[in-house]
């Protein structure tokens, strides 16, 4: 039977299934089908064509959608198969470079905020142990360079998507979050913001009733120039969305308060 | 005299002669064993802050360093002099140094080798045509392990001596693809399209950009190339992967890559070459 939800309903949750049976989620893009074996489970997941795509639906257990050929499957073994699935989401597991619509100029003393918007990875979590046996985007964003040269940087993701200055303009999808990114030009000289990066690896996700999901705010403030610059993040759900309550840990919260030095700027 | 006397065997069983021999031979294995110990520690004091192969120099370096002190004890207590040897080695070691300098230049490059660092167990690199994964960075030759699984050893005197490659030095890499497209397509149209290729794979960074060259006029096409980056254990991957992305795309889009190919003119532009079609007969000759 299938039991497709309205979508404001969310889909990081646990999920009962038996064995033999199927379920389907979609979110946004991805798209994910679980089946339960003897001493078996298996995942399939596929992606579509459009990053942007807003779709959310759940349907299991029972008969869902067919997996489409050229799907990817993959097979845990248990001793004995999880009767429940748990999803979570969780944000990209490298920094994000974000770039406002057009090159911005920030005079001394001055701050200004960006909305930035990132695609979320699905967590499957199963078993007694509480496994996570799929960590999957939901969109698989384009390889990135974040540095000073060719020769010095780090590998992070691109967004397609751009940072905005107002909230209106940045569509809600239940497959990407929203982070608010503020930039105080502490420096003493006009700072040019060309492209931004976002550390969402050391960002937590808060979701709000209706199903949006934000991350704390972030604070960057460059300094004097060739000077590490500081991030500082917010603790708890940012202003825009009080109400959100915590739905995942960062992946590596250990890496917090440590400064940007590898290069003169996490600006450009 | 006795015949014992003649051979000094008397001498040689003196309780004073035993005695030194058996210092010295206690000062032999107490030697070996400290100079094990010594280079163990040594090594286990510096692995965490060098690479392999340097730890394991340290080790060797440190073992026999020991052991040549322990060598020069053991032959000073079993009352050989000394001089005397080193008057020999002196000698010894010309003759050794004529013919060891092949050797002896090797082993010098290996150390401005470990030094300067060029490259690292793990890198890839190109000596001359030579491409390969390098296996360990010795005290006279560097092993590399080719992509077919072949091993080649390479002295370090060629490599000081020589141009290297690191292909894997630095975190990406730029991929160069050259084709070619026929006179008559649409340069806006062919660089719009290997742009939209390279946006569409996730491997490929977005910044830096892609980028696309007019390298000129060919005698068979016009002549381009797309650069892209990756990272660089993606780059055989990226390649291949746009490479195959453009044939299937322009075959899809109708943009031809043309074989090499002559045009024939007589004189000026001319209407084509008559072709007749010639009737085979039966058993396949000419009628």
């Amino acid at each position: 039977m299938t039991d497709e939800v309205k979508p404001e309903s969310t889909w990081n949750r646990s999920f009962g299934i038996a064995e033999g049976d199927r379920r389907f989620w979609q979110v946004g893009p991805f798209r994910l089908w679980a089946w339960v074996l003897p001493s078996e489970l298996r995942l399939s997941f596929a992606r579509g064509d459009d990053p942007l795509e807003a779709t959310l639906a759940i349907e299991g257990p029972g008969r869902c959608r067919d997996i489409p050929e050229g799907a990817e499957i993959r097979r845990f073994g248990f001793r004995r198969p999880p009767s429940t699935l748990e999803l979570v989401p969780a944000l990209a597991d490298r920094p994000v470079v974000v770039s406002p619509e057009e090159p911005l100029m920030l005079p001394p003393d001055e701050e200004i905020t960006f909305f930035v918007s990132t695609p979320l990875w699905v967590r499957v979590v199963a078993g007694p142990a509480e496994s996570v046996v799929l960590d999957e985007p939901t969109h698989r964003p384009s390889d990135s360079w974040f540095g000073g040269s060719t020769m010095e940087g780090e590998l992070c993701y691109g967004s397609r998507t751009n940072a905005r200055m107002n909230l209106e303009n940045l569509p809600v999808r239940p497959h990407r979050a929203v982070s608010v990114v503020r930039v105080m030009n502490g420096s003493g000289t006009e700072l040019k913001i060309e492209k931004l990066r976002l550390p969402t690896p050391q960002m937590s996700v808060f979701m709000t009733a209706k199903g949006h999901y934000w991350t704390e705010g972030v604070t960057l403030e460059p300094n004097e120039e060739d000077q590490p610059v500081a991030v500082r993040f917010g603790q708890g759900p940012p202003t825009e969305a009080p109400e959100a309550a915590l739905a995942a840990e960062p992946r590596s919260p250990s890496q917090r308060g440590v400064l940007t030095r590898a290069f003169a700027s996490i600006l450009q | 005299m006795e015949i014992s006397s003649i051979l000094g065997f008397e001498e040689l069983l003196s309780t004073e002669r035993l005695l030194s021999l058996l210092q010295a031979g206690v000062t032999l294995i107490l030697g070996f064993a400290i100079a094990r110990l010594v280079a163990r520690g040594i090594a286990k004091a510096i692995e965490k802050r060098v690479d392999a192969q340097q730890t394991m120099l340290a080790k060797r370096l440190s073992f026999y360093g020991v052991m040549g002190l322990v060598v020069v004890s053991f032959l000073g207590q079993l009352g050989v002099d000394l001089s005397v040897l080193l008057g020999a080695a002196g000698i010894l070691t010309i003759a050794i140094g004529f013919a060891s300098q092949t050797s002896a230049s090797n082993l010098v490059s290996g150390l401005f080798l470990m030094t300067e660092q060029p490259f690292v167990v793990g890198d890839w690199i190109q000596i001359e045509d030579v491409v390969g994964i390098v296996l360990a960075v010795d005290l006279l030759a560097v092993r590399i392990r080719l992509f077919d699984n072949t091993m080649v050893r390479i002295p370090n005197e060629s490599i000081i001596k020589g141009r290297l490659t690191n292909l894997t030095r630095f975190p990406i890499r730029r991929a160069d693809i050259n084709l070619g497209v026929a006179y008559k397509e649409d340069m806006e149209r062919v660089k719009t399209l290997l742009f939209e290729i390279a946006d569409q794979h996730p491997l490929v960074l977005d910044n830096p950009r892609p980028q696309f060259f007019f390298d000129g006029y060919g005698d068979s096409a016009l002549d381009l190339r797309l650069c892209v980056w990756s990272a660089k254990e993606n780059i055989v991957d990226v390649r291949n992967a746009m490479r195959l992305q453009i044939k299937e795309v322009f075959d899809r889009e109708g943009v031809e890559i043309p074989f090499p190919h002559r045009s024939l003119y007589a004189g000026s532009v001319t209407e084509p070459f008559p072709v007749h079609l010639v009737d085979i007969g039966e058993n396949g000759r000419q009628p």
